[in-house]
């Protein structure tokens, strides 16, 4: 129906009986109930849009898309545009239904007589008095909320075409529009989209050929369910729940775990989640994602271990189901940032609210954490009845090896540390030992340098140390030492300038001698403080008013924060310590300096430490280093597992609303419990009493129709490129509407019907005619529906970031195919096994995946983009993985002196297709033309692959 | 059941952009297209896929049209640099009179700036010997002394400034900008980040468009074959490589043939060209090694000035957005002792003069805003907590820090804001830190509350849910 047309309809409707009321009392009770019914609730105080309603001055200034009314112009008044809903960006009511066509006709007429707006002050104040959060029966009537209705299955002209019911849905919409599908697809088009839709990898020529030559009435049946069976299903598939779930191995920054720096009492001191192990068990939960999709595990199940599989009351599912947990034990845990513990934790939280309302109900519910919802029937305190039940979970670690095996472990490791601490005590301490015999000797030094610096003649260090008594070495650097007189501090300012004039022997034996008593006195200082800072920090108790939060790698994150910030240690003179710094030891490696590395004149490590040891020292070492090699070489018990996951705390507590969202600023508590739409209450949460409320958070979810809405969307949107709903995490007002929502209700329904089979839903949705259509952009179709909203037609992608990878190790055939464990960096030239097992910490994943797409680990996606850049084209001409791969499958195909051959062999095996003569043709030119300048077959062949590899043909799915 | 509002399923006026979207070409369109107005619609119409990265105009004229931001981490102490307390000399060693505002460390009493200051410019405005090529550049700045953020850490705290929110997952201000404003280069990446390396967090795009995140060029090295991504092929000729990517486009127009038209492989087929162009334009661009001797001494040695030279190269060719990092973390933070701070401004100081110089003779100062900006500020009190083994630095202070800003349609000579005589808090004319960013937007065309992207269900700006336009320090 066109605008104009519509819209006439309306205004022809309007003079009917409305004419000759009164205009006053016709806006009080045909215009007034209709705006404050429908509009008031955004369009008073809020301001949506920038407009108001609730005065005829607030109507003509409009908002942000301008004047909602002209005055005796209904069809240019955006108003009744807006509700008549002709626009589909502009539609009103939001989130409620369309007004009665006998509404918008009243609408139309009081515009058309000039919009008389009579004062009345009474019912402005009753709806002032609604303020609040309110759940109409408006709100509650959002349509994903709304029960499961399996729909009868339409009628359709064309049953030949329907295969399942599936068909009838598109079709009915389609013949609807006047519109005929195209012709199936190709068998070779069709296992190709369908293996890659099922397990992330191009089939191979053995593959299609079979199909291709099967001519028994179930062979793409066959093909469907061998691919479903094939393990790789589930790593394909548990790729798309990882993106939902913001995989990432660790907070941390760091490829592999990072080195420790050593902090007091052996604590590491942590930046963005470092834990001990450097989060040596997250692949777990991706392992056990990857095996729920290989064994078809129901969704609800799913969905339910991995918010609360601990508390499951069977005793066997809950050691099976436990690495579920993952989905919030992963992180991000934000293990840095103990000035701000409360908003840390606060963030935490928000986090798994959002997995947990976008990811799975498909709600915006962290909409609510500051205020009520704006569009959606989602109040704060829904918010915090949610989030209290994360207050009440903690991060937990469930080991999954003995007790005796991680007593044994922890054993070893205490007295590995032990002895390294022991070995560390020694070191440190012969060295401030050498470095003090050796400032008894500051005076003979000093002079021994003057006699050097002060030379017409070039004198040799050596001889002066030989000739001296003195360590040449130490000679060496104090001469370097003296010789510039740039210093941080001024003690040897008076000698500098004796250097400088060349003063009497009598005035420089008297610096010298100062400067040896000042360096003494600087050395017993240090020793006192670091002797009493030592002793402080091994009394310390953490006050235990404060609170406290288990952290991955056994932090409690309060103590860290109070330990390290609070505690004033005994510091010397800064003077003083410039001079420390300059003789006797330069600042700790693991704290070098804005200065720069530096070491003290009197600092030695190593082997030249060794020079000045005694005999009994050098034993003692030797036997300590002996000790940890002992230990070293092992065996050592083995690192044990854990799986990272969240646990209940021992008092359960609610959460107070945080005012604005600032979690300093604390509202009234709120029970732990379920959105209040969701559950059916009158307004306020459903709550949950039972421990933290994660079990039975995870019943309710599972038991709302919306999950399933929710996942047969996801499921159809990663098999033809767009949800039926578009928007995948958002099923709200301001989410799209379903394009074809009978279907979608149908999916879903089946979906629960089917006990939550994700593999059975998979099957139906690629059984049907709409998943077999071929792509093609041209006809009369087109020009109806370009976007193939109707699903005419198949859709076209680019291979995502993990299926390039894949594809062309997998061409290449140097693909590991085993599955499962550790994540290893793709950094690694020589990690050739499937980039869903690539590690991936949160602030740097890998910058190949990130340039075709990959998401950001930090945030819960919706659907993968594709975007298109430049820098797509230089990977695909200049990396080193393109031309590596490119050689390996070069030299699969190429046969001895028969290019033709080996043409037909690479296209085969690329493409699953026979080259036409012109192809074979461009590609023998191309091949003598490339051997003619680079001189080598194999070269030329290799430029040949690359292109291959980079081209539209191997890198979209039609 | 027919859910209540079921939409018109056809036909959807935004659904081709909206396809296009999901390819990347004309992608900006689809967040843009409400917030923008009818001029970026219309521009988006044509025949071919537009472009995400193509220029766009701003919603009304701009006075900058491209940003170089500097970014000095760690926390630079506005009180040894260009906020000068005559107080701290008097009350040296004694305690805050009033009640010491809580940062990151345990603190202690009063300590003086250490270093020496002097008068510049026209308004005699009091810098330390730590900037001494900037000092008497004073006047080509905007110098604002009032500038406050959330949380005294380093991580919040440069996310802060560069995503404005304290979190990983935001957008970076290079993103916003570049989703706004497209870029003049299509051969260049639109959002440099120059930097010897870091956390992907402070330039990554977020929710928006991969294609607007920032692209890492390490400074550690001068050769732009190192620094960039895939940028070049050492096996190769170019003539090799053109047969090889004609190859690549004939069979890339018969796979088109064959489907009967396919928007996003014709994008496909257009950006393989420009990667083909960009792998002789780039290394132009990057190379500083072209440039004079004279040039080169003026910008100094180190990461942060190549970074500076780069970023001048780099927006002179077009480029509409360049952070650069001096560090990896968190170089500029002198808990223990303060006089640290003179080897990071010997670092910093003489690229920045040599910046601000360069885009002046070269005319481009007057379109393009600098930012030189810092997480947070440090305490005029003593930082004692953190196991120093000295006393005498400063403590993390969000209550109040110094930025600079130059060029783009600021004030310049312009000294705004103060913070209070001891140089703890900002008190007068505050500046939050979205202030600071609507305030940039604004001077690149944008209403900050209407440069939006809908994520989750609701329109995010990089002020959050804040921001005023700081009115007072626009030329």
């Amino acid at each position: 129906m066109s605008f104009k047309k519509s819209l006439g309809l309306l205004l022809a409707s309007t003079a009917i009986g409305c004419a000759e009321s009164d205009p006053a009392e016709f806006f009080e009770t045909r215009v007034r109930p209709v705006l404050a019914n429908n509009c008031y609730s955004c369009h008073t105080n809020s301001k949506l849009g920038g407009l108001e309603v609730d005065s005829r001055g607030a109507l003509l200034k409009g908002g942000k898309s301008g004047p909602a009314i002209v005055p005796g112009k209904p069809a240019d008044s955006l108003l009744i545009k807006a509700v008549a809903q002709i626009e589909p960006r502009l539609k009103m009511p939001m989130g409620g239904s369309k007004l009665k066509d006998t509404e918008i006709a009243d609408l139309s007429h009081w515009i058309e007589i000039g919009a008389p707006w009579p004062e009345s002050k009474q019912l402005s104040t009753a709806v002032n008095a609604q303020k609040g959060f309110v759940l109409t029966p408006e709100r509650r009537s959002l349509w994903s909320l709304q029960p499961l209705q399996k729909p009868s299955v339409p009628s359709v002209r064309d049953a030949s075409w329907v295969r399942n019911s599936i068909d009838s849905f598109v079709l009915a919409k389609l013949e609807q529009e006047g519109m005929k599908p195209l012709a199936p697809a190709n068998r070779r088009t069709l296992i190709r989209r369908a293996t890659y839709d099922l397990i992330g990898l191009p089939p191979t020529p053995e593959e299609i050929e079979a199909f291709e030559g099967d001519n028994s009435p179930n062979a793409y049946e066959k093909v469907v369910d061998r691919l479903l069976a094939s393990p790789h299903y589930g790593e394909r598939w548990a790729r798309h729940w990882m993106d939902v779930a913001r995989y990432a191995d660790g907070d941390g920054p760091e490829d592999k775990p990072k080195a420790k720096a050593k902090g007091a009492r052996g604590m590491t001191f942590v930046g963005y989640g470092m834990t001990r192990d450097g989060y040596a068990n997250t692949w777990r939960y991706r392992d056990w994602l990857v095996e729920a999709f290989n064994r078809d595990m129901p969704y609800d199940t799913f969905i339910k271990s991995q918010i609360a599989a601990d508390l499951l009351p069977d005793q066997k599912d809950k050691t099976r189901l436990l690495p579920g947990l993952g989905l919030f034990g992963l992180g991000p845990w934000n293990t840095g940032d103990c000035v701000v513990y409360n908003e840390s934790r606060a963030e935490e939280r928000d986090t798994r609210i959002d997995i947990l309302s976008k990811g799975v109900l498909g709600l915006t519910v962290t909409c609510a954490r500051c205020h009520d919802h704006k569009y959606d029937p989602i109040s704060q305190k829904d918010y915090y009845a949610l989030g209290g039940i994360f207050y009440a979970s903690g991060y937990k670690e469930y080991n999954l090896a003995t007790a005796s095996q991680i007593e044994q472990r922890q054993k070893y490791d205490a007295l590995v540390k032990e002895k390294q601490v022991e070995l560390g005590e020694f070191i440190d301490a012969s060295a401030v030992g050498v470095a003090e015999m050796l400032a008894g000797q500051t005076t003979r030094y000093m002079i021994a340098s003057r006699a050097i610096l002060q030379s017409k003649t070039k004198i040799d260090s050596p001889s002066v140390a030989a000739a001296e008594k003195l360590d040449p070495e130490t000679l060496r650097r104090w001469v370097k030492y003296l010789r510039s007189s740039e210093r941080q501090h001024t003690y040897l300012r008076e000698w500098d300038a004796l250097i400088a004039r060349g003063g009497a022997d009598a005035d420089a034996e008297r610096l010298a001698g100062e400067f040896q008593k000042l360096v003494l006195s600087i050395i017993a200082e240090k020793k006192e403080a670091d002797a009493a800072n030592n002793e402080m920090k091994k009394h310390y108790k953490p006050d235990p008013n404060e609170a406290f939060v288990q952290l991955p790698g056994d932090l409690m994150q309060f103590e860290l924060f109070q330990f390290k910030h609070n505690l004033i240690e005994k510091a010397i003179d800064p003077k003083k310590y410039y001079v420390w710094l300059d003789v006797v030891q330069g600042p700790p490696a693991a704290r070098v300096d804005d200065f720069g590395k530096r070491t003290g004149i009197f600092e030695y490590k190593g082997d030249d430490l060794l020079r000045f040891y005694t005999s009994a020292q050098k034993a003692k070492l030797d036997s300590l280093e002996a000790q940890l090699e002992t230990l070293a070489r092992g065996p050592a018990p083995p690192a044990y597992a854990y799986v990272m996951g969240l646990g209940e705390l021992a008092r359960p507590s609610n959460m107070k609303i945080n005012v604005r969202g600032n979690p300093n600023n604390l509202g009234e508590e709120v029970p732990r419990g379920f959105p209040a739409v969701l559950a059916g209450t009158a307004g306020d949460p459903l709550p949950f009493t039972e421990g933290s409320g994660r079990l039975q958070l995870a019943e309710a979810v599972v038991k709302h129709p919306i999950t399933a809405r929710v996942m047969a969307n996801r499921i159809w949107m990663e098999h033809f490129g767009r949800g039926i709903v578009g928007t995948t995490t958002n099923f709200g007002v301001m989410g799209d509407r379903p394009s074809n929502p009978k279907l979608l209700e149908y999916l879903a329904s089946r979906f629960v019907e089917d006990k939550w089979s994700m593999k059975a839903l998979t099957r139906e949705i690629m059984l049907s005619s709409t998943y077999q259509l071929s792509y093609g952009t041209a006809g009369p179709n087109a020009a109806k529906d370009p976007d193939n909203y109707l699903l005419w037609r198949a859709n076209l992608r680019r291979l995502d970031s993990e299926e390039l990878r894949d594809s062309l190790l997998f061409v290449a055939g140097t693909l590991d195919e085993r599955l499962g464990g550790p994540g290893v960096s793709l950094n690694d030239p020589d990690n050739k096994k499937r980039t869903v097992y690539a590690r991936t910490p949160r602030s740097a994943p890998n910058r190949l995946l990130l340039l075709f797409d990959f998401p950001d680990p930090n945030i819960s996606l919706d659907q993968r983009s594709a975007t298109n850049v430049p820098q797509q084209g230089l990977f695909f001409m200049n990396s080193d993985l393109m031309w590596q791969e490119a050689g390996t499958v070069a030299s699969r195909v190429i046969s001895e002196g028969d290019d033709k051959a080996g043409i037909e062999k690479e296209y085969r095996l690329l493409f699953g297709r026979t080259p036409a003569p012109a192809e074979i043709q461009a590609g023998l030119q191309f091949l003598a033309a490339a051997e003619k300048d680079s001189g080598a077959r194999k070269g030329a062949w290799q430029e040949f692959t690359q292109a291959l590899l980079s081209s539209g043909e191997f890198n979209y799915i039609n | 059941m027919d859910a209540p509002n079921s939409p018109h399923v056809m036909p959807r006026p935004m659904s081709r952009r909206e396809a296009l979207a999901r390819v990347g070409a004309g992608f900006g369109l689809v967040g843009l297209g409400g917030a923008l107005g009818s001029s970026l619609q219309g521009a988006s119409i044509g025949a071919g896929p537009v472009s995400p990265l193509a220029p766009k105009q701003p919603q009304f004229a701009p006075k900058a049209k491209r940003v170089i931001y500097l970014f000095l981490s760690g926390g630079v102490s506005h009180i040894d640099t260009f906020d000068r307390k005559t107080l701290l000399d008097k009350y040296d060693g004694k305690p805050l009179p009033y009640e010491t505002p809580a940062t990151q460390f345990a603190t202690g009493n009063l300590m003086r700036s250490p270093f020496e200051w002097k008068q510049y410019g026209q308004n005699g405005t009091w810098v330390s010997e730590l900037f001494p090529k900037v000092a008497p550049m004073i006047d080509d700045f905007c110098l604002i002394r009032s500038m406050y953020t959330d949380i005294p850490n380093h991580p919040p705290g440069q996310l802060m400034m560069t995503t404005g929110f304290s979190r990983p997952g935001r957008p970076s201000m290079g993103s916003w900008v570049t989703y706004g404003l497209g870029s003049e280069n299509q051969n260049l990446p639109a959002f440099i980040v120059l930097a010897p390396g870091g956390d992907n967090f402070r330039w990554s795009a977020g929710f928006l468009p991969a294609v607007y995140q920032g692209t890492l060029v390490s400074d550690i090295v001068s050769d732009p074959q190192k620094q960039v991504q895939y940028l070049s092929n050492s096996r190769l000729t170019r003539e090799q490589q053109r047969r090889q990517l004609d190859l690549i486009q004939q069979m890339n127009h018969n796979y088109l043939g064959e489907l009967g038209g396919a928007p996003e492989l014709e994008a496909t087929i257009q950006s393989m060209e420009t990667a083909f162009t960009m792998q002789t334009a780039a290394p132009e661009v990057f190379d500083i090694r072209k440039e004079s001797k004279a040039t080169l001494d003026r910008y100094g040695d180190g990461d942060f000035a190549r970074g500076c030279l780069m970023a001048r190269r780099l927006v002179e060719a077009g480029v509409r957005m360049v952070q650069v990092y001096y560090g990896v973390k968190q170089e500029w933070d002198q808990h223990e002792d303060i006089m640290g701070h003179k080897v990071h401004a010997r670092n910093c100081d003489p690229p920045i003069a040599a910046l601000i110089q360069d885009l002046k003779e070269r005319g481009l100062l007057d379109d393009t805003l600098v930012i030189v900006g810092t997480e947070f500020g440090r305490t005029p009190v003593l930082n004692l907590g953190g196991f120093q083994s000295i006393h005498n630095g400063r403590d993390h202070n969000h209550y109040g820090f110094s930025v600079l800003l130059a060029g783009g349609g600021v004030k310049p000579g312009l000294v705004y804001g103060a913070t209070d005589e001891f140089g703890f808090k900002a008190t007068e004319n505050p500046v939050h830190v979205h202030d600071l960013h609507a305030t940039c937007l604004h001077l690149l065309g944008f209403d900050h509350e209407k440069l939006t992207y809908r994520y989750s269900g609701r329109d995010f700006r990089l002020t959050d849910v804040g921001g005023n336009v700081v009115r007072d320090i626009l030329a």
